[in-house]
């Protein structure tokens, strides 16, 4: 596959892939793991992002990956994919549609994607672009919350024990899935695009604010026993909402957020595809058709057999996995062979 | 008057014999000459001054009597003759030294240079294209007097010899649109090519593709400008229409209008037709999405309205919009074929009358009234005459996915459809530009008239370039 991205695209590409995932789920599982205290834990959890994200900057050229490895990052890519299908589809049939049997929607996404990815690379990364005018809108419908907001939620502040702030920041981190595709596509931004520290903390300030907004908002909205039977929080928030020009607020940002997931899906099949830089050749186009038949059928076997929870602890330790510990081994080991090299 | 008796048959049967194919001795000072000409074609006054005067240059022994501006002496060839007669020149043939000499007199049967009806502006230059090339080229020059302005021409077509001019600004141009250009245009291969919608056919990079990818126009201004931002003018004989190549989609909701008033009031009505393109897209298909799916969004008031209205409906919301819209598109097309006097009335008539009895026949809602001409409204707002039809064409998709599955079916619709413009190319260049590559800086533009300082020229790949050309930006 052939195509470059300038510094923009790229960080609007890791954006979506970041926020597409997750955003409006991983809210509730680290106030119930921080309580109170969990936008603190969270701001840690981003500081953890930046020295990830600024590690990953130094050392991405010796991320090169052998063929068992790009099976092992495709299985993991497919596996967040699948579950995130599944999740969508969930959404879908409670808040819109009730009757709807599974396989039509599920069919539908598979089928935009399907489409999307038999297109030209420079076309599937900038699909992104589609999303920016919708971004403020979801925040402006959040704000519209602002006067429900009680602050001394927020407190008391600091009660919590080691054993909690661990599973916090482990919650925490699970938001910003989609991190180690910084190494993958490093690699096709133009070598005149310099990426500096300062570059990695404006988009890490970015996407912390977004996600620390909807964490505060959801610890000041609720009462902690709330939380635990809320599963997604920000639709809640937003269904509660009384504005004189719309009814159900949540039903748009359902929208928006499901347009946010269809091209989130778009991308990490295409990321399946540039690992294997599959071609638009007879044996390519199989081979894209053969990805997305798996990723009709799978999905509707977690729907079906419930496996969600399942696929959610995957997905948690599966991202620990593949953004810190492999990256960690595969930089180490092609830096020393490199070196080795230079000596020779 | 032997030559002419021994000629005359077989320059006849060279033409078939037609009825308008003048071929008659010629009273010359030395020699026998024969006249050939179309006496529709030719412009007969200038062509007898012409001839005296060059019989006068003859009998004064000039050495290059039969050179001037519209003359010109050449060795006779049968294919010749049967060229320059069908362009319209008169030919006299002098058979005893074998000469042609040609003279390109034709009559000017043209209609006065006024404003294109399909597109009006408020203020700026009124002129528009007519049916002659060499009219619409001179307008073209009298904005652009630069020798950098390059005009050329090529037949296309050998049976109905059909002549293309393109132009551009030498100093502007991508050299490799230009080629693209050249090398589609060398490859057409037709019976005939009579309208710049048929070339286009032959030069736009997706033909089945709804959205146009060549500009058509018939303002002179708008050509200078375009040609100014290195874009490459096509002409096709006899027809007032010209293509603008490569064009990105936000080029066509620009209008001359825009820089001709304020800078705010430009930016404003600009807004207001991108507001209205989405307008005319979606507002039908989320109006049906909402009625058959989520009524729960309207604040209670407005959703009792709207309820009533509904029930008294015998069809479904996707049928009463369908019923609406094509009765919409009748009135339309019926208006537009008949006289201007007689279309207003259909307009009328089609619009009031038919508009009340349809709702009081208990067809559709009046509701659905309401959106249905707000959106055709909309559309019409949109100054490109192709884009007008494009969109209307494209909410019948988009109503259908609101009808079946609501707003997950316009949401569905609105990526499909952006995928689809992103793959769009003009000329081999990215159609959604500044959106691809995306271009934050220049993205602006699309929706404000910045004050005016220098022309931006397209991009001409859809990946983002080094600042230093070939440096090989891209990664296997």
């Amino acid at each position: 596959m052939k195509f470059s991205l300038s510094k923009n695209q790229f960080f609007i590409f890791l954006f979506i892939v970041q926020t597409g995932s997750i955003s409006i789920a991983f809210q509730t599982p680290i106030i119930e793991a921080a309580q109170q205290d969990a936008w603190i834990v969270f701001i840690v959890a981003l500081i953890i992002q930046f020295i990830l994200l600024v590690l990953y900057e130094r050392y991405y050229k010796h991320f090169i990956l052998n063929r068992f490895l790009k099976w092992l990052y495709s299985i993991y890519i497919m596996l967040i994919l699948v579950i995130f299908v599944a999740n969508i589809e969930k959404s879908l049939s409670v808040w819109v549609f009730l009757n709807t049997p599974p396989y039509v929607m599920v069919a539908i996404i598979v089928a935009t994607s399907l489409y999307a990815n038999m297109s030209r690379p420079e076309s599937v990364v900038n699909l992104g672009v589609l999303l920016i005018p919708l971004f403020p809108l979801i925040f402006f419908f959040l704000f519209l919350a602002t006067p429900d907001l009680i602050w001394t939620n927020l407190f008391p502040m600091g009660n919590i024990s080691t054993g909690e702030w661990i599973k916090g920041l482990k919650e925490a981190n699970l938001a910003f899935v989609g991190t180690e595709m910084y190494l993958i596509y490093r690699g096709y931004v133009l070598n005149t695009e310099k990426i500096y520290m300062k570059t990695i903390g404006k988009y890490i300030l970015f996407i912390g604010t977004c996600y620390l907004i909807t964490v505060l908002f959801t610890i000041m909205f609720f009462s902690l026993a709330e939380i635990a039977i809320v599963p997604e929080p920000i639709v809640y928030i937003l269904k509660s909402q009384e504005v004189q020009f719309i009814e159900r607020l949540d039903l748009f940002f359902i929208i928006i957020w499901m347009t946010w997931s269809v091209v989130t899906v778009i991308y990490l099949v295409f990321t399946v595809l540039l690992l294997f830089n599959m071609k638009r050749t007879k044996k390519g186009i199989r081979s894209v058709v053969g990805i997305h038949l798996l990723l009709f059928i799978i999905p509707l076997v977690i729907i079906w057999k419930d496996l969600f929870k399942i696929g959610y602890d995957i997905l948690m330790y599966g991202y620990f996995v593949f953004a810190f510990i492999i990256p960690f081994f595969v930089i180490i080991v092609n830096a020393w062979r490199s070196k080795d090299a230079q000596k020779t | 008057m032997e030559a002419y008796n021994k000629l005359a048959p077989y320059i006849k049967t060279l033409f078939h014999d037609s009825a308008d194919l003048i071929v008659r001795p010629l009273n010359w000072p030395e020699g026998e000459a024969i006249l050939c000409q179309y006496s529709v074609l030719a412009n007969q006054r200038a062509v007898n001054e012409q001839i005296d005067t060059l019989s006068q240059k003859f009998q004064e022994g000039h050495s290059n009597w039969g050179d001037s501006s519209s003359s010109t002496l050449e060795v006779f060839h049968a294919a010749k003759l049967v060229e320059y007669v069908s362009k319209g020149e008169t030919v006299i043939l002098f058979t005893e030294t074998n000469l042609l000499l040609r003279i390109n007199l034709t009559s000017n049967t043209n209609r006065s240079v006024m404003e294109p009806d399909s597109e009006h502006i408020i203020q700026g230059a009124h002129d528009g294209f007519v049916e002659n090339m060499d009219i619409n080229i001179a307008l073209i020059r009298k904005r652009l007097s630069i020798p950098d302005l390059v005009v050329k021409k090529m037949i296309i077509s050998q049976s109905s010899n059909s002549p293309i001019t393109y132009m551009y600004i030498e100093s502007k141009v991508s050299k490799v649109t230009l080629d693209e250009i050249e090398y589609r245009l060398r490859k057409i291969e037709t019976e005939y090519l009579f309208s710049s919608g048929q070339l286009a056919d032959f030069l736009e990079d997706t033909v089945w593709s709804p959205f146009p990818q060549l500009m058509t126009t018939e303002r002179p201004d708008k050509v200078a400008t375009n040609l100014m931002e290195g874009r490459v003018v096509l002409m096709v004989d006899n027809t007032p229409t010209v293509l603008l190549g490569p064009v990105t989609f936000g080029s066509y909701f620009q209008s001359p209008d825009d820089f001709n008033g304020r800078v705010l009031v430009g930016t404003f009505y600009r807004l207001l037709r991108i507001v209205s393109f989405l307008t005319a897209i979606f507002l039908p298909a989320f109006y049906i999405a909402v009625v058959s799916f989520h009524y729960e969004v309207l604040p209670y008031e407005l959703s009792k309205t709207v309820k009533i209205a509904v029930n008294e409906i015998p069809y479904r919301p996707f049928i009463e919009a369908m019923i609406l819209e094509i009765t919409i598109e009748l009135i339309r097309e019926a208006s537009i074929r008949l006289p201007s006097p007689i279309g207003q009335t259909i307009g009328i008539v089609g619009g009031l009358v038919i508009g009340d009895a349809i709702v009081s026949a208990g067809l559709v809602s009046n509701v659905m009234v309401i959106v249905v001409a707000l959106t055709a409204i909309s559309s019409f707002v949109i100054p490109s005459i192709e884009m007008n039809t494009t969109i209307r064409l494209l909410r019948y998709p988009f109503m259908l996915a609101a009808s079946v599955l609501g707003f997950f079916g316009i949401v569905i619709g609105t990526i499909v459809l952006f995928i689809h413009l992103i793959n769009l190319r003009s000329f081999n260049q990215p159609y959604f530009y500044p959106i691809v590559p995306f271009r934050p800086r220049v993205f602006k533009n699309i929706f404000m008239r910045l004050p005016y300082t220098e022309p931006h020229n397209q991009a001409t790949s859809f990946s983002p370039k080094e600042p230093v050309e070939e440096s090989g930006d891209t990664k296997e």
